[in-house]
């Protein structure tokens, strides 16, 4: 005698049952589990689409940008980014990591005739490995002379590492080209500039231009902005331009507000489809239960209450969920697996929350089949037995 | 007296019509009886099973078995007095088609601990009706004759006081039938009674008493009504008999082979 039909009769029934119409129990777990995979597949998609997404934005959340005003649009009394100010910065970001940028006059018209000589001025900044991506070429540590010159400027100049530039008068010579920052703010861009040490650079308009601050996340990130937007712009005139502090927390939780709608969206189309699953179980057991229906009246007939032909029936529903969440959780592993090595190239690299969403999926699954087999179940077992043998 | 009906009627309603499927029947079966009532189709005798059965109650008049009320159990009482105390039989045998001919017979108690005891009194039971070697056997590996054999098996699992039959010879030929039939009135030798329901004249030569059920009401044997082909008025109303199982009438004069 088998241990199952020894200690869970009930079980062994409903097991029994399911295998009697093989192709339909096989074809009612295989939907249920595609909807298991449409919901752990697109919870794993999205994981996976946010870290690819969190990847190419950077660490968004963990700057802090201080810009001066633009004198050029200014009225006369901006106030200026000068060293007393960069000191009072450096007291309270102290030992956080960050890059001061210095911006020279523009010259459009060095060559004569007319053409414009790029670059036309010279972004001086300190720290610049933090900020700028090199391409080609390398910044030494001891970064005290040399160029900086981004993509676009290199490739209309036709300039290449070694090449010598002038810069604000100066004779220069190409050390690296780097990537134009892409990003919120135009601090760093480069726009035809050429970069050098912040010490080569004659101010222009403001001593300072502005200051990128590198915060170790964005609770210190959003600690600093208020205390620079007190200590910078606090004793201010209302009707004085104001340092333009920026902390990009906003725009990342922005951008994590999107990818969660996103993860909801997918997952709400995802549980579509196990409810349409989930009918597809409430047909399979009602046909069953109909085909059955004198088999339930003998088994009534013969001493089997209600509630035993009400769980015998459950446990098939419990049953095909189970098998399909097992099924459906593999397949989404699997599929997981796709779409990591497509986004993130490596298979392997599931995000820390994918066990959450494939333990909903399959939660869910079960969960969806048994509320599914709630209703055949019923109907099946308050027949009355003297109906259900006559019919 | 093991059962009895006093003054029994049962209505069937059907939208604007009602069926008078049973008027005023009064009965009385002592235990170890072989009682058959004989009717024609649709002259009440399955309802009548049903109650005697405890699967229906009547509209009017009492039920009693073993001197109590049947309308005084709860549903579930009513089960569990059937699985205590009433074995049945179906023309169609009600077979479990997943189960195996062993696994049939202990249905009723498959439910209740001790299985080994169950398994063992069901092998028993089979060997008892000649089904010793078929115990693994699922039922469409079965004749009809052997089927309703493992029904009766079935029926006698839980060593009940009242084998109620319904046409229990109908889907089988006459040796096949008789053979079955020996094997009721066997039972009855344990203090057993049995209620046959039957169109088939034959199956009174095995019974203690024949009842006649004609139009819903019990009369004197008589040799006419008893002739299957006397015709009916009502409709078949409440069958025992299951449909489910399209199991037609197994030629099968000599051995029971499969």
């Amino acid at each position: 005698m088998s241990l199952l039909r020894r200690y869970f009769p009930r079980t062994y029934l409903a097991r029994r049952n399911l295998l009697r119409a093989r192709t339909r129990t096989v074809l009612a777990i295989l939907t249920v589990a595609i909807g298991v995979v449409a919901v752990g597949g697109l919870g794993v998609f999205g994981l996976a689409f946010e870290a690819d997404q969190q990847a190419t934005l950077g660490d968004l959340g963990n700057e802090v940008r201080v810009e001066a005003p633009q004198q050029f649009f200014s009225e006369d009394d901006a106030p200026e980014l000068d060293d007393r100010r960069l000191e009072e910065i450096r007291e309270i970001t102290g030992d956080t990591e960050m890059t001061v940028i210095r911006e020279s006059e523009r010259d459009f018209g060095g060559g004569g005739g007319g053409e414009i000589d790029i670059p036309t001025y010279a972004l001086g900044v300190t720290n610049p490995k933090s900020t700028y991506t090199v391409v080609e070429g390398e910044i030494p540590d001891d970064w005290n002379r040399g160029a900086l010159i981004d993509q676009q400027t290199a490739q209309f100049e036709e300039l290449s590492i070694g090449d010598p530039v002038t810069v604000g008068g100066r004779l220069q010579r190409v050390t690296a080209i780097i990537e134009q920052p892409q990003g919120f703010s135009s601090l760093e861009r480069t726009n035809g500039a050429a970069v050098l040490p912040l010490d080569l650079v004659e101010p222009g308009d403001q001593p300072y231009r502005g200051v990128i601050i590198y915060a170790d996340n964005a609770v210190e990130a959003d600690e600093i902005a208020n205390d620079l937007e007190a200590e910078l712009n606090g004793p201010l005139r209302q009707d004085q331009d104001q340092f333009t502090i920026e902390s990009t927390e906003e725009e990342a939780e922005t951008v994590e507000q999107q990818f969660t709608s996103t993860n909801r969206f997918l997952l709400a189309v995802g549980s579509i489809s196990l409810l349409i699953a989930g009918i597809s179980i409430t047909n399979v057991q009602l046909m069953s239960a109909r085909e059955r229906r004198t088999e339930i009246g003998v088994l009534r007939a013969v001493g089997y209450g209600r509630l035993d032909i009400l769980a015998i029936m459950l446990i098939e529903a419990l049953f095909m969920g189970l098998v399909a969440a097992i099924v459906g959780v593999g397949l989404t592993l699997g599929a997981g697996a796709v779409i990591n090595d497509v986004l993130l190239g490596d298979p392997m690299a599931f995000q820390p929350d994918t066990l959450q969403y494939l333990g909903g999926a399959f939660a869910f699954g079960i969960a969806i089949c048994i509320l599914a087999g709630i209703v055949p179940a019923w109907k099946a077992s308050r027949e009355r037995p003297a109906d259900a043998l006559g019919s | 007296m093991l059962i009895t009906a006093e003054n029994v009627t049962k209505r069937f309603t059907g939208g604007a019509d009602t069926v008078q499927a049973l008027e005023s029947v009064d009965l009385a079966i002592e235990a170890g009886e072989f009682v058959t009532i004989v009717g024609p189709s649709g002259s009440g005798k399955s309802t009548l099973l049903n109650l005697l059965g405890l699967l229906d109650t009547p509209t009017t008049g009492t039920v009693t078995l073993n001197g109590t009320d049947v309308e005084s159990y709860s549903d579930r009482e009513r089960t569990s007095v059937r699985k205590e105390a009433i074995g049945f039989v179906f023309q169609s045998y009600g077979l479990i088609p997943t189960l195996t001919a062993l696994e049939n017979v202990a249905v009723p108690r498959m439910l209740e601990p001790n299985p080994s005891a169950t398994e063992e009194r069901a092998a028993d039971l089979l060997a008892a009706v000649g089904l010793g070697d078929r115990l693994d056997h699922y039922p469409d590996e079965l004749s009809g004759g052997q089927k309703q054999r493992v029904a009766i098996g079935r029926a006698m699992v839980n060593e009940p006081d009242l084998i109620l039959a319904d046409e229990p010879t109908g889907n089988l030929d006459r040796d096949t039938g008789e053979r079955v039939l020996s094997t009721l009135l066997e039972s009855t030798d344990d203090d057993v009674t049995v209620v046959a329901v039957t169109h088939d004249e034959y199956v009174a030569g095995f019974s203690d008493r024949v009842l006649n059920l004609v139009d819903g009401r019990l009369q004197p044997a008589d040799a006419d009504a008893m002739r299957p082909d006397s015709g009916g008025s009502h409709a078949d109303v409440g069958g025992m008999a299951p449909a489910g199982d399209a199991d037609s009438v197994d030629a099968e004069a000599g051995g029971e082979q499969q």
